[in-house]
């Protein structure tokens, strides 16, 4: 896959392009040294098929124990991670804006193949992706936000282009692209006051009037709401 | 096996000078030492008697396929102990070829993995330019060896390759111990004094503590095609790259011998 085949309609920003590139670069492909792991995961995956519990398979990254609420926020409203400046990224998915700490990112790569579906789960669970070595749980964010029982005739999937791994790198949110990185400073966020629902919405970037959003409540949350957790 | 990359973005820095005489230095000692160029302009292949225009295989092999025979890709030398795997001119076109190609980048560190237990080190000289060779080389190395001349220009090339770093090894996910080395020291001008200066001030933790001095028997051994420690091992420079090796021993477990035996060979 050559991710700069293609005449960019945009060109990225300075740090996101040499990012992507030597995301790119550093792959790996099968038969490298990932391919135990990969194996590995292949055979978990027959397990899975074999006895037609094929889903995704849910968890926090290994060796790290979730964070309790107390631990994720410094007060009632800012998560600790944005006690200090941050540097966020931009992206836009069925045209929406939206805003996430590079922290919690894992990888950004292109979106070439095809996502695998996955039968019985909620549309907002896209499928999986296989990707060295793992198996990426592919979540549409928007679908997710959206209210229940709104339907997504509007909304265009074969705008994605890219998917942001997050966790571990075994979660991903698809997206149209990424546009820039820069720095957020904790006072330019509306905080959201009500962190009993989608907490995972962390506030609002007033800037650029979109959401910020907190990979560490949203990991939390699709992994209590998946069908298969 | 240890792996070693010499790089720096910017030219003329002495990474050539510093990958051959740190390999002869290892070879002398007794280790298996395997060189790579990965520059196109074939600097370290020319040095050791090879002509990076017609030799046949060598790193550019191993991009072009997995059926890969790596005793024709690696060059015996004609000093004991010391390899080579060849730059050619095709290498050049490499990022013409492969653009950012998935996994690209870990070429190398794979062909390493299957001759892991036939070398001791591998001393890698980097070309002067961000592209898959260069991310080859730091995804591959165990340690990186930053050149960098004392002069003002050769220090904003350092800020570019610092940044570089950073970003490959947000990729790479694991940290490269890295070591920046002031060439070309003249301590009689200011440029080099204030230069040596700001490195001291700025990367006090990652600076060797010896500069290479400049000399110029440097020249006149790869006018000669051999390794300057094994025709002068007191010469300063070669002094000053043995100093260097101590101080990379911290990392990586390399034990000078006793000095009579050093002597004796």
């Amino acid at each position: 896959m050559n991710i700069f085949s293609e005449q960019p309609a945009v060109v990225l920003e300075h740090e996101t392009a040499l990012q992507v590139y030597f995301d790119a670069l550093l792959q790996d492909m099968s038969g490298s040294i990932y391919a135990e792991e990969s194996q590995k995961s292949l055979i978990e995956e027959k397990i899975l098929e074999q006895n037609n519990i094929l889903g995704p398979v849910i968890g926090i990254a290994e060796g790290s124990a979730p964070f309790t609420v107390n631990e994720r926020r410094v007060s009632s409203k800012v998560p600790t991670w944005a006690t200090t400046p941050f540097q966020s990224l931009l992206f836009s998915t069925y045209g929406v804006k939206m805003v996430v700490p590079l922290i919690q990112l894992h990888s950004i790569v292109n979106l070439k193949a095809p996502i695998k579906y996955v039968p019985s789960n909620s549309a907002w669970f896209m499928g999986i992706l296989p990707w060295r070595g793992k198996h990426v749980k592919v979540i549409d964010i928007c679908k997710l936000m959206a209210m229940k029982g709104a339907e997504f005739k509007g909304l265009e999937e074969s705008a994605h282009k890219r998917l942001v791994l997050i966790n571990d790198g075994s979660w991903g949110f698809v997206c149209d692209d990424v546009s820039k990185v820069f720095t957020l400073y904790p006072g330019q966020i509306q905080w959201r006051s009500d962190w009993t629902h989608r907490a995972w919405l962390a506030g609002t970037v007033i800037e650029h009037m979109c959401t910020l959003l907190d990979m560490d409540e949203f990991v939390l949350h699709i992994s209590g709401i998946s069908p298969a957790a | 096996m240890k792996v070693w990359a010499v790089a720096n973005q910017k030219g003329g820095v002495g990474k050539t000078t510093t990958a051959i005489t740190l390999a002869g230095l290892l070879s002398s000692r007794g280790y298996n030492t395997l060189m790579i160029d990965m520059d196109p302009h074939g600097s370290l292949t020319s040095y050791s008697g090879f002509d990076p225009d017609t030799v046949d295989d060598g790193v550019y092999t191993l991009f072009k396929g997995s059926n890969i025979m790596l005793a024709s890709v690696i060059k015996k030398t004609k000093f004991d102990r010391l390899y080579l795997m060849p730059a050619s001119t095709a290498l050049a076109t490499l990022d013409r070829q492969l653009g950012a190609q998935d996994g690209k980048g870990l070429v190398l560190s794979q062909t390493l993995q299957r001759i892991s237990s036939r070398f001791d080190y591998v001393l890698i000289d980097c070309p002067p330019m961000l592209g898959v060779l260069m991310v080859n080389a730091l995804a591959a190395c165990d340690h990186l060896i930053i050149p960098v001349q004392t002069e003002f220009l050769a220090l904003k090339g350092l800020e570019r390759m610092m940044y570089t770093l950073n970003m490959i090894m947000r990729s790479r996910k694991i940290p490269v111990p890295y070591t920046i080395l002031p060439t070309m020291y003249d301590k009689r001008t200011r440029a080099s004094q204030q230069s040596l200066r700001h490195l001291e001030e700025h990367y006090a933790a990652n600076l060797s503590s010896t500069p290479i001095p400049i000399d110029t028997q440097f020249r006149e051994a790869s006018r000669a095609g051999v390794p300057l420690p094994m025709v002068d091992r007191y010469a300063r420079g070669v002094v000053a790259y043995t100093t260097l090796l101590n101080y990379l021993a911290d990392f990586d477990s390399v034990r000078e011998q006793p000095f009579e035996k050093a002597v004796s060979m």
